[in-house]
């Protein structure tokens, strides 16, 4: 139990000095990693406010929400099995002393250094002590080795002799520097390096000194021991022992001592209740002397180390981490109990509560006041000096004079006899000699001279606020003005008027008073509302009010002073403070009529559960307008769930940047804030994404804030900070991008939007083709009737007119011609229907059809014929193929018969699913007359005009004797053309 | 000058490919379009007429849009919302363009003034727009400009104005599809005009239904993502896209009042 009790008194009442004797703040940041395991070694606070652990030798960190052992954070294998101690330069980076030698972490990149140049070679050794100045790292190797380390570089600045007998663990520091060099005091001998000639000095360190030995404090010109037994010595040049020694033997251990050094300045603090600031030089000049105040208690846990992080100090105990901290504010304190009205009678305060009454003297300390019985003192007034009224729970009023309480036994008619309520809650000063007590059932009004009391009658004689339970009354000018458990009254003499809210609705009022011209009132559950001629405005939690919930308000200059359910708030020039505990309340739930001004001290006292607080308001109003800087809210980690089952998370700082991308198959997104120095309450966290929140709301205690089901786009999530006490808020914006999936595109819709259209745009088409296909057939009827059947008939027409002639020489022939000219008319127009008749369109009536023709036309000429067809599909042949093949199958053989005097003709058509092939071979092929050759040419035109029709392919090969054509038609691609 | 940088806002983002498509595409067709509306009037040619009047409204489109983007429109809080109706115009013209352009012999159909009929009832919705006072015109452009979507949600018109954008598109989708009808039943062999006019007219309705499908592509974003609609509004991925096909029918439009300038030389010879 070295370090116990006293230290901590004293560490308190240093600070209380060191910050304009405001009294110190300790909270319990953490209890311990878990239920179970509540030591903890050391802990560090990271360049991001969070704060580092370590704990049974492993290492945690803490964001102010959840503790999380590091070997969860970090996703490979660990390199270390146990932690000693840790340090944290300045760049982020973690240094941990394991039980094999130093490793760093970097909490940028979120990966062991090894191989960088500031670390590369440290990582196997041990470190003996890290300390830190204003502008450089050092570190101390049980190697014997003093670094100094940069941001990229390290620079070895001496070596020193390790005795490893020698030495042992203190809580202060053996290893210390400042701006000008570094002191070490190990194995027996004390090591200065000069950081500007970079030159070391090595001391031996007298036994006497040495034995006791327990902290170094940097000086200019030289170094200041701490020997616990002795007290300070100081050596700039040799050691001599100071006039900070001790009176009795220990006096300068850390239980009754505690020492510092702040700026240019050594603080020392003793347990008698002294403390000291020297001059931070050999010549330790005294700058202050005076007495110290112990401000809190204390704590009993043994400590293992402590850091000072700006204005706190983390302590690291066996039973939890604590944190110390100044109180924004140093409220004077009357701690008796439940507090309700009280007032000032000559030099003493008498407070009301429950029980008795307490008093204090202006100087003094607070005491039951037995002189006066036990009551409920409820509300009080001050007539004079020397007399005041109080208002009773039951007693209805009290008169006390000069200390002495009597409890006035008022005559009431016999006609409100039944009416009378002897319940007061509050009490105004009225007409004349008369008092206006509010009670459970109406106003009341008490003559002091006739000691009568009646209701308080409207002009009709009615009792107007009679049932209602009175919670505040005023008269001034008057006007008499009331609130009650269902609204604010006014009553000007002759009628009274509910002022607030109106209509039926009802809101518990507390309190009400009128300042430069406003009138404000203390609601239950709307915070405070404030009447103007305009009309009525609102300030609650959501403007940033303490509670919603007032129970007491005072106006001064424009500033208003309400005690709430949660806390003392402060309202001046549209900014809200507010007082909790940790800014130095000793409770923070106010009680209703426990409020007094007292103008002749200009004293403020504010009750509540625990007795008054009392201050100076102008004071709390200057404290409170010298803001502190608020915490940046930072995030702990991002984990992102992907689809597949899939977690990534995320920690490294360089990730957790301002803009964070999320890709397309991201499907959950958590982002855990971290909430630095939450645990002193100095603010609350607010947020908002856009764009899917309208408002601020508050952030989960989880400090989480998770996104299911992100559609592609960008989401601004602002954290505001929300100092609640003298700050003015503060937002941080996160630019969130979610990346879209293929399917989230713009393409993609562009794409949906394509194969709509095309799909409507096909079925028009499909019934366009309609039209157009009947359009083409009507077009190839014309083009087969023009060019089959007209010349036919122009032939008929022709040997018609040559019959009349009567030069015609041989009308027998001419006769033959037009007969047979008709006949071929009559062919081609069967040709031709058959060709458009869809009914045709199934299979074998094409084959059939043509070798009927071919018979038709060849056999006759005594040609012969070898017809072979195969069918290996059941489809119908599409029109447009069956009519062109038909018809050039027939221009074919048309020419066969006409020119080429062949002896046989071999025809073979195949049909399948996917094509058609007719092939035509014949074996006159040789010796064509010229005059044909003409013909022939505009016949194989016609032909090659059909095959393209159907998007066929037509060839013709003469070779070995053989004329050879073949037709190829594609029964998938046919193409409609004409 | 003051005034410009007072209210231009975005900065970063007038150096991107998007804004550049959209400025060099609205200089094209400023251009393009004062010359078809010249060429319709001096020679008395409805196809070109319905070009210019298609080239204006778009311009307008995208010069607002441009301006509400930088945040300039603040400037002249009067033009806003004023080319609604106009848009109606873009997507008959093109298929009248179309229809006239294929066939030239064709007179205007019995109805052609149902046509008109989006038209007007645009210029009704723009009314309550045009008659607010200017104190709150200059308001809605202040949230408009840093608030995309505010472009359709206020209330200054009788309608919901995310209607405009729907019901645009969806009458261009039935007049594209009308318009590729006309292409498909067109006879080449049987019309008077010749195959270069027609490879014409079927790049214009190409890069014009490329256009159309991504701004519909993009109207479609805002309908199924509507909590990120201003985003998407100023989404420079996307509207790169659709500044780019925009700068391409500038150029179609430029393209072809060379190409009839050539003709009508020809003819002239």
């Amino acid at each position: 139990m070295k370090h116990i009790i006293l230290w901590l008194c004293l560490l308190l009442c240093g600070f209380a000095h060191v910050r304009g004797e405001l009294p110190y703040r300790h909270v319990q940041v953490l209890k311990g990693v878990d239920d179970h395991h509540v030591m903890f070694t050391v802990a560090e606070k990271d360049p991001f406010g969070l704060i580092w652990l370590v704990s049974g030798g492993e290492l945690y960190r803490y964001d102010g929400v959840h503790v999380v052992p590091f070997a969860k954070l970090y996703e490979e294998k660990l390199p270390f099995d146990e932690v000693q101690t840790i340090a944290i330069d300045p760049w982020g980076r973690i240094w941990l002393n394991t039980r094999n030698g130093m490793l760093v972490f970097d909490l940028t990149t979120w990966r062991f250094c090894f191989n960088e140049h500031f670390v590369e070679g440290l990582t196997e050794k041990k470190a003996l002590e890290f300390c830190q100045a204003e502008n450089g790292f050092f570190v101390a190797t049980q190697s014997g080795e003093v670094w100094q380390i940069d941001e990229y570089r390290k620079t070895l600045l001496f070596s020193f002799t390790v005795d490893k007998r020698k030495g042992r663990h203190t809580v202060g520091n053996l290893f210390t520097a400042d701006n000008d060099g570094l002191w070490l005091a190990v194995s027996g001998n004390l090591y200065g390096y000069d950081r500007h000639q970079k030159k070391h000095q090595v001391v031996h360190i007298p036994l006497e000194i040495d034995d006791c030995i327990e902290d170094l404090l940097p000086l200019k010109g030289g170094v200041l021991i701490r020997n616990y037994r002795d007290g300070y010595y100081i050596y700039d040049g040799s050691f001599r022992l100071t006039s900070i020694r001790s009176a009795k033997e220990h006096d300068f251990t850390n239980w009754n001592h505690w020492g510092f050094v702040e700026g240019n300045r050594v603080m020392l603090f003793n347990n008698h209740g002294q403390y000291m600031e020297l001059a931070r030089d050999t010549t330790l000049t005294v700058l202050k002397k005076g007495y110290h105040r112990l401000a809190e208690h204390v704590l009993y846990k043994r400590l293992n180390a402590w850091r000072q992080f700006g204005d706190e100090w983390l302590l690291a105990t066996d039973q939890g981490l604590y944190a110390v901290f100044p109180s924004s504010f140093s409220f004077d304190y009357v701690e008796y109990g439940t507090a309700r009205g009280m007032f000032r009678q000559n030099d003493s305060y008498y407070f009301g509560g429950y029980g008795f009454l307490h008093r204090m003297p202006l100087q003094g300390s607070v005491a039951e006041y037995r002189k006066a019985p036990e009551k409920n003192y409820y509300a009080a007034y001050t007539q004079h000096r020397d007399t005041a009224y109080v208002a009773l729970e039951s007693g209805f009023l009290g008169q006390m004079v000069k200390g002495r309480l009597s409890i006035l036994q008022p005559i009431v008619s016999p006609q409100y006899a039944h009416k009378f309520s002897d319940l007061g809650y509050c009490l105004s000063p009225y007409k004349g000699t008369t008092l206006l007590v509010g009670t459970s059932n109406g106003i009341w009004q008490y003559d002091i001279k006739t000691n009568q009391v009646m209701p308080l009658l409207d002009i009709a004689g009615v009792f107007f606020s009679g049932g209602k339970r009175i919670l505040s009354i005023r008269y001034l000018g008057g006007k008499l003005t009331y609130s009650t458990e269902d609204g604010y009254y006014l009553f000007d003499g002759s009628r009274h008027k509910k002022r607030y809210p109106e209509g039926k609705q009802q809101l518990m009022i507390y309190d009400h008073l009128t300042d430069q011209g406003v009138e404000y009132l203390a609601t239950k559950g709307r915070g405070i509302v404030m009447l103007t001629d305009s009309g009525s405005r609102t300030i609650s939690m959501q403007e940033g009010l303490g509670s919603n919930t007032i129970y007491q308000l005072f106006a001064v200059q424009g500033t208003l002073f309400a005690g709430t359910h949660r806390g003392l708030s402060l309202i001046t020039d549209s900014r809200i403070f507010n007082y909790r505990t940790n800014d130095g309340l000793p409770f923070e739930e106010f009680n209703h009529q426990a409020i007094f001004y007292d103008t002749a001290a200009n004293r403020l006292f504010m009750g509540g559960i625990g007795g008054y607080v009392f201050f100076n308001p102008s004071d709390l109003l200057k404290a409170a307008t010298q803001k502190d800087a608020i915490p940046e809210p930072r995030i702990a980690a991002l984990h992102v769930g992907l689809k597949g089952n899939r977690y990534k998370h995320y920690y490294a700082a360089d990730l957790l940047r301002d803009t964070i991308v999320l890709t397309e198959d991201a499907l959950t997104f958590n982002m855990d804030f971290a909430r630095p120095d939450f645990y002193r309450h100095g603010y609350d966290v607010l947020y908002k994404i856009d764009p899917l929140m309208d408002g601020f709301q508050q952030m989960a205690s989880s400090g989480q804030i998770t996104l299911v089901g992100l559609r592609p786009g960008e989401y601004k999530v602002h954290v505001r900070i929300l100092p609640n006490n003298g700050g003015v808020e503060k937002t941080w914006t996160w630019l969130l991008k979610k990346q879209p999936t293929f399917f989230e595109t713009q393409g993609f819709y562009a794409l949906v939007l394509l194969s709509i259209t095309g799909i409507i745009t096909l079925i028009v088409l499909q019934r366009a083709k309609r039209i157009k296909d009947e359009k083409l057939l009507r077009k190839q009827i014309s083009r087969d009737l023009h060019d089959e059947v007209g010349g036919l008939l122009t032939g008929i027409s022709m040997q018609a007119d040559l019959l009349l002639l009567d030069s015609a020489r041989d009308k027998q022939s001419s006769a033959t011609s037009i007969g047979q000219y008709s006949r071929e008319a009559v062919q081609m127009m069967d040709d031709i229907i058959w060709a458009i008749d869809a009914r045709n369109n199934d299979q074998g009536n094409l084959q059939e059809r043509m070798e009927y023709l071919a018979s038709q036309m060849l056999e006759p000429q005594g040609i012969r014929l070898l017809f072979d067809t195969s069918t290996k599909t059941d489809r119908k042949i599409p029109q447009v193929v069956r009519q062109n093949t038909y018809l050039l199958f027939k221009e074919i053989l048309h020419n066969i018969s006409k020119h080429a005097r062949a002896e046989w003709v071999s025809i073979s058509i195949h049909i399948d699913t996917k094509s058609l092939v007719m092939e035509v071979r014949n074996n006159g092929a040789q010796n064509l007359p010229r005059e044909n050759t003409r013909r022939k040419g505009h016949g194989t035109r016609n032909m090659e005009t059909r095959a393209r029709q159907m998007n066929g392919n037509l060839s013709s090969v003469q070779e070995n004797g053989e004329y050879r054509v073949l037709l190829t038609v594609n029964l998938r691609n046919i193409k409609w053309t004409i | 000058m003051d005034l410009l940088k007072e209210f231009w806002i975005r900065e970063e983002e007038c150096y991107s490919w998007g804004v550049f498509f959209a400025v060099v595409g609205l200089v094209l067709s400023f251009f393009a379009t004062l010359w078809h509306f010249w060429f319709a009037f001096r020679h008395k040619r409805r196809c070109e007429m319905l070009l210019g009047i298609m080239g204006a409204a778009s311009f307008w489109n995208v010069f607002i849009y441009f301006l509400i983007f930088t945040g300039l429109v603040r400037l002249v809080p009067d033009i806003y919302n004023k080319g609604i109706p106009f848009h109606y115009l873009v997507a008959p013209c093109a298929y009248f363009f179309v229809l006239f352009s294929l066939f030239p012999k064709l007179n205007w159909p019995g109805h052609w003034w149902v046509h008109l009929l989006p038209f007007i009832l645009g210029m009704i919705d723009i009314i309550p727009y045009a008659i607010a006072s200017v104190e709150e015109k200059k308001a809605l452009m202040d949230v408009i400009v840093h608030d995309m979507q505010m472009t359709v949600r206020h209330e200054y018109g009788f309608i919901d104005q995310k209607w405009h954008y729907i019901n645009k598109f969806l009458l261009a989708f039935v007049y594209i599809v009308a318009q590729w009808r006309l292409l498909y039943m067109h006879d080449l062999e049987l019309s008077p005009i010749s195959a270069s006019t027609k490879q014409n007219v079927f790049a214009f309705t190409i890069i014009y239904t490329l256009q159309l499908l991504l701004q519909g592509g993009m109207v479609l974003s805002l309908v199924f993502n509507q909590t990120q609609r201003s985003f998407i509004l100023q989404n420079l991925d996307q509207l790169s896209w659709i500044s780019f096909f925009f700068l391409l029918f500038s150029c179609w439009l430029l393209q072809n009042a060379f190409r009839l300038r050539a003709e009508n030389a020809n003819d002239q010879l």
